[in-house]
């Protein structure tokens, strides 16, 4: 797969990291020198220096045969913006995006964003599900099948240990996907009991 | 009548001289001070120029109470977010956001967005509503 990513950082470079490792071919899209070095130092001549927003700027990266396209800046105007030419250039191209403003989540809800990640959520529900009794995250967004992934993670002390997946109350035409252990075992035998710090990932309708 | 204007720029200079004698106030919103601006309007009792470095957070000033709003900064990037976060819950036919970049520009245009690509008062139709 052809996989371009806008923005340089932490979790980019990580994703790119790991995609380059699976074979899939990679290219980074970022404004900044000094980004665009770190990758070329790092990952090899990978990069692109200019905004994603700009239509010769992704047509330079090679927009029109690429399978996927990542927002990862830290500016939501950005990915939105970047992510609606994408589209526009190349219907055919999936979109992932990351929010960084919860409050933003309403305006990447649309046929333009195929994926959406909540920067925030994720990180404070991970650190929310260690000390809180039961945390249920959104973990993508599929806006082609109105679905989401969520997560819920048994707390220390949650009341949903010693529970099935059937005995736990999970919104109106959920579908378990899997468990996975806190050692990272991933089953698919929902009559299993749940453990504390087990994951249940599951896909439910959208504003359900 | 109130217009509200997001970003001081020259067409900024331009709508509020097209629309200052026909509105009872028109309000300028941008995230920091352009000192010449301000001092050409300063004598401007209608005008009021306000500066807010929470924007993104708090983009609702943009349409309190306004009939009218235009997206007219510099950043074609920064008038499309704003005008996404206002139009769920605003008349389409009241808000215009201008975008340079003729890319950008087309791609709005093909989604039915409220764009225009450069300012001409004497051809803008959004002027011509409140003028009238």
């Amino acid at each position: 797969m052809y996989i371009i990513i806008s923005g340089i950082n932490r979790v980019s470079y990580q994703l790119g990291e790991n995609f380059i490792a699976q074979g899939n071919e990679v290219t980074f899209i970022d404004s900044n020198q000094h980004n665009v070095s770190f990758i070329e130092e790092n990952l090899g001549f990978l990069t692109i220096l200019g905004n994603s927003y700009n239509k010769q700027t992704l047509l330079e990266s090679g927009i029109d045969r690429a399978n996927y396209f990542i927002a990862a800046q830290s500016e939501d105007e950005n990915n939105l913006v970047s992510c609606q030419l994408s589209k526009f250039i190349n219907p055919d191209i999936k979109t992932i995006s990351i929010i960084n403003s919860k409050k933003n989540r309403e305006i990447f809800l649309n046929e333009d964003f195929d994926f959406v990640i909540d920067n925030d959520e994720i990180l404070s529900n991970s650190i929310n599900a260690f000390i809180s009794d039961y945390s249920n995250l959104s973990i993508f967004i599929d806006n082609d099948n109105f679905t989401e992934i969520r997560i819920i993670t048994a707390g220390l002390d949650s009341e949903i240990i010693g529970k099935s997946v059937s005995e736990i109350k999970l919104p109106n035409n959920s579908k378990v996907i899997a468990i996975v252990s806190s050692s990272g075992n991933i089953s698919h035998n929902f009559s299993n009991t749940i453990n504390s710090l087990d994951k249940i990932i599951y896909q439910v309708p959208i504003n359900n | 009548m109130k217009t509200s204007i997001f970003g001081i720029s020259n067409k900024t200079r331009l709508i509020v001289e097209s629309i200052e004698n026909f509105c009872d106030e028109i309000e300028i919103f941008d995230f920091i001070v352009d000192y010449d601006f301000t001092n050409e309007q300063i004598d401007k009792r209608k005008i009021k120029i306000n500066i807010e470095n929470n924007l993104r957070n708090n983009f609702e000033i943009l349409k309190n109470n306004a009939d009218y709003i235009f997206l007219a900064s510099n950043s074609d990037i920064l008038n499309s977010y704003f005008y996404q976060k206002i139009i769920n819950d605003f008349d389409k036919n009241r808000i215009q956001m201008i975008i340079s970049n003729k890319d950008l520009y087309g791609m709005y245009k093909d989604k039915n967005y409220s764009v225009i690509n450069s300012f001409d008062p004497n051809k803008n139709e959004l002027i011509s509503i409140i003028r009238s």
